[in-house]
């Protein structure tokens, strides 16, 4: 999957977890401080991508603050690749 | 009814009928076959004695209120629970919103057998067999010609994810807490794990709750969800030779109170919840009241962990005083939705109980014998179906029941029934007894 493709996806997971518009969502928000993500939702998102990517993502490999979707996109491909 | 009684103003399940008790009522009156062959998958790990089982239908939960976030955090447990009790809220014509008017003055009180069992079963499975994986890819990589093995190797792709809420998923305490958060209610949250009485006794522990003015309102029932990838319960039910067995000619195996039972309809599960009130807050707001809880009682065989004590000491004391309670006789009893599962001693000392105490004059059927067992939810969905058939005076048939073993009242085809009280009964492996006495309120009440 190419780094678009990963992040158009990223984006929908983030919307849908946060149940907000996907218009809201671009790839320098950051998901707590811009988004009003909680931990529970950073929990949902880790499940959400867990599902739409088939591998495992872990909570202690995302930052507490400053967590962007662009950031996230990039970590799904790190752990694609690693997978692989 | 006095003042002070507590009364039932809410109806919810889901069942292998599907959601909404109207469903669930509708299919035991007609007796509806719901049983299917167990998934293939199934007989991958295990060679079974039992080949059906009672499956939930497809259920699309996001038409029935839940967002994708909930879908990803909840388990099962907790969204039949959910789906159930919303029903029962609004059965009860509760406020729209889905919050009670007093927090503090309002319960959960949910039952379970097994509580999330599915979640670790399904989480760890692939961490089991994931060892195996690596030395079967090492072997390949020595021999990439060996289609065998590669063959093998197929069959092991599972992926070692860990839901990261599988502990709360695991939790016997997570649909009830999921009632709890969704309704907004903060005075008691319970979990009662009584095996397959917990149903039961989690409806007469809110009865108690309120009769002694604890609380105003509870939410009662019971919960169960028993589909695991690889059949787990199911195996270990099967392996303890409870469950019901081919007949030869194929005829319907799920057979309580006949002759040629041979065991229990294995269910999916379910779950059914109740509104109950004190007579008085139903009063004050203008509910409608479908039927009264009379009394109630619970004790313990203190016997054997599987089977019941065939001398039924704890469950014939348990009959005269919940009575007594209740302020009844035997005879007042018209109607016994029985614990009924198709065991071979579980039906026959339930039998020989029900005939020495009560004769022949209650009409007595099984739920289980066409909804099958679903353990934790089985004593909640039998109180739904009591409630209705004091409701609409009617009692559903038992299915499958051509050669009785006892001479009881046994209802072989659905119809009218003049019912005034009626009896419902819970035995729970570990030797839980549960009894709950309920009965018909008159509109002019």
């Amino acid at each position: 999957m190419d780094k678009d493709s990963i992040l158009a996806t990223v984006r929908g997971l983030v919307a849908e977890t946060l149940e907000t518009d996907a218009g809201h969502v671009t790839a320098e928000s950051r998901i707590r401080e811009d988004l009003g993500a909680d931990s529970m939702h950073v929990v949902t998102l880790i499940i959400a991508l867990d599902e739409a990517f088939d591998a495992e993502f872990n909570l202690e490999e995302v930052p507490k603050d400053g967590v962007t979707v662009a950031w996230v996109a990039d970590y799904v491909d790190r752990t694609l690749a690693r997978a692989s | 009814m006095l003042r002070n009684s507590v009364v039932v103003t809410g109806l919810g399940s889901v069942t292998s009928f599907g959601c909404g008790v109207e469903a669930l009522w509708r299919g035991c009156l007609s007796g509806d076959d719901v049983t299917e062959p167990i998934p293939p998958g199934w007989s991958a790990y295990y060679t079974a004695a039992s080949r059906k089982w009672a499956p939930l239908p497809p259920i699309d939960f996001q038409t029935h209120g839940f967002s994708r976030q909930d879908l990803l955090l909840m388990g099962m447990p907790s969204l039949l629970a959910l789906s159930a009790a919303r029903e029962a809220w609004l059965h009860a014509t509760l406020p729209g919103d889905g919050k009670v008017e007093d927090a503090w003055r309002a319960g959960v009180f949910l039952g379970t057998g097994l509580g999330g069992a599915k979640a670790p079963f399904d989480n760890y499975r692939a961490h089991l067999l994931s060892g195996l994986k690596k030395r079967l890819e090492g072997a390949l990589s020595m021999a990439p010609d060996d289609t065998l093995l590669a063959e093998h190797l197929s069959a092991l792709q599972l992926h070692p994810r860990v839901h990261p809420l599988v502990i709360c998923q695991t939790m016997p305490n997570a649909a009830a807490a999921s009632l709890s958060i969704a309704f907004g209610i903060k005075g008691a949250n319970e979990t009662l794990s009584q095996a397959c009485a917990s149903g039961t006794v989690a409806i007469g522990r809110a009865y108690e709750s309120i009769r002694r003015g604890e609380l105003d309102i509870a939410l009662a029932g019971g919960v169960e969800h028993l589909r695991d990838k690889a059949g787990g319960v199911f195996m270990g039910f099967d392996r303890l030779q409870t469950l019901a067995r081919p007949m030869v000619g194929g005829e319907p195996e799920n057979r309580p109170f006949d002759r040629r039972r041979s065991g229990f309809l294995f269910s999916e599960g379910g779950a059914g919840v109740l509104v109950l009130e004190s007579a008085t807050h139903a009063r004050a707001r203008g509910a409608r009241v479908l039927a009264e809880i009379r009394g109630f009682g619970v004790n313990s065989d203190a016997h054997s962990m599987v089977a019941l004590d065939e001398e039924g000491t704890a469950i014939s004391r348990l009959y005269t005083e919940v009575l007594e309670s209740a302020g009844l006789g035997c005879n007042d009893i018209d109607y016994i939705n029985s614990h009924g599962t198709g065991t071979e001693l579980n039906d026959s000392v339930e039998s020989r109980l029900l005939e020495r105490h009560f004769g022949q004059h209650p009409v007595v059927n099984s739920t289980k014998s066409i909804l099958g067992h679903s353990i934790g939810a089985s004593g909640a969905l039998e109180t739904i179906i009591t409630v209705k058939s004091l409701e609409e005076q009617q009692v559903h048939t038992s299915c499958n029941l051509d050669d009785p073993i006892a001479d009881l009242n046994f209802c072989l085809q659905s119809g009218p029934a003049r019912i005034r009280h009626a009896l419902t009964e819970s035995f729970g492996f570990g030797g839980h007894n549960a009894v709950l006495i309920l009965g018909r309120v008159l509109e002019d009440h």
